[in-house]
């Protein structure tokens, strides 16, 4: 009977230990993932960033070159945009970079360098319109010029950004804060505080938000 | 000093295996996956298995280890775990497998050199040496221990007489 009696108390004494163990991982999770999200959204980006900063949803979106799927989620960005004007506060950071690839590499260097002249969306645009012609184009060069000259960037200020290195440790950067928060792929997004890791996705992240909110 | 040395003991073991098991659970699937297919022993199915099982058994055997209960079988467990750990990295380096790291924190803040883990795990087990050697003093301050004292006071308010 004492033994009995013993065991059985051990025997729930595992079993309410086991169920905080399969407790505390998802908790861990969450609260992990406040904290490695939350202070992202929470930060004003200026110089890479469409909306007021005051809109109710908070959207950080990554991408990278040469990406198809970023000009497609770029499309369903300007949608949203027109769906709930002055709703959403939408971000932009690099999270993905091919090293190994020049033009990758010059592609990012070049949209933060125009992102430093204030002049990012145009360049953006550009190198993602024309993303199929460069990214397989040896003279990629010409293109990249032509991009620079539509959006009218100073270049003796292109020039100098590009020589003191400091956008490509942004783009380096940025990249590797993309990396600590597990993000394998481009394009990702943060839409509240949650992960959508496709286009197809998004909008239905962002209606729900709204949805959420009007009832 | 004695009595607080295999309980003591016995608590910073609990607390390695739940911080290793804790932080690989919190790390996406595929970098533990990566982890274990790093050492090159195991492969398709029985990695991902492993994969899965692992951070689960260190945490949950870690837990009991920490609180004490099912003590002596948690602690062969664990054992047991440290030993294949210690076996699988020595296989690893005598294959000449470079191991940036070892996994066994994720990759989260505590990252360990090859070397630097075999000195933990001759540590670990070390330490489950010690408490085989003090089974007795083991169930100090355990939920084990603390259960088994109670026991006989339950049986003799239900009966008297015994």
């Amino acid at each position: 009977m004492r033994q009995w009696s013993c065991r059985k108390s051990k025997t729930y004494a595992a079993l309410t230990l086991l169920t905080l163990c399969l407790i505390s991982v998802p908790a861990g999770k969450s609260v992990r993932e406040y904290f490695r999200l939350n202070p992202l959204v929470k930060a004003p980006y200026q110089h890479r960033s469409y909306g007021v900063a005051s809109a109710k949803l908070w959207i950080v979106g990554f991408f990278g070159f040469p990406c198809k799927e970023c000009a497609t989620g770029e499309r369903v960005i300007r949608d949203l945009f027109k769906r709930y004007p002055d709703k959403i506060y939408y971000q932009m950071r690099y999270g993905y970079l091919n090293t190994a690839d020049a033009r990758s590499v010059e592609a990012c260097v070049l949209a933060e360098c125009a992102a430093s002249q204030g002049k990012f969306g145009p360049v953006y645009d550009g190198l993602v319109e024309t993303q199929s012609a460069w990214s397989s184009q040896a003279n990629y060069h010409q293109i990249f010029s032509g991009i620079v000259a539509r959006a009218r960037l100073d270049e003796t200020a292109l020039r100098a950004c590009k020589l003191n290195n400091k956008a490509a440790q942004t783009v380096l950067a940025e990249v590797a804060q993309a990396k600590m928060l597990d993000i394998a792929s481009v394009p990702f997004f943060i839409v509240d505080g949650k992960r959508v890791d496709s286009v197809d996705k998004l909008t239905a992240a962002v209606d729900n938000y709204f949805k959420g909110r009007a009832s | 000093m004695k009595r607080f040395s295999a309980p003591a003991v016995r608590i910073l073991i609990a607390l390695v295996f739940i911080v290793s098991g804790y932080s690989k659970l919190l790390e996406p699937y595929d970098r533990v996956l990566d982890a274990v297919l790093g050492y090159q022993i195991l492969q398709g199915g029985s990695a991902r298995a492993m994969a899965f099982v692992l951070p689960w058994t260190e945490l949950i055997l870690g837990v009991f280890l920490l609180c004490g209960v099912w003590l002596e079988a948690s602690m062969l467990l664990l054992w047991g775990m440290n030993f294949v750990f210690l076996m699988a990295l020595e296989s690893a380096l005598l294959r000449g497998i470079s191991l940036e790291s070892c996994g066994c924190f994720g990759e989260g803040l505590i990252k360990l050199k090859p070397n630097q883990v075999i000195g933990l795990d001759l540590a670990l087990f070390a330490g489950f040496f010690f408490m085989a050697c003090r089974h007795a003093n083991n169930l100090r301050y355990s939920l084990d221990g603390y259960l088994e004292a109670r026991a006989p006071r339950v049986s003799r308010t239900r009966n008297p007489k015994i």
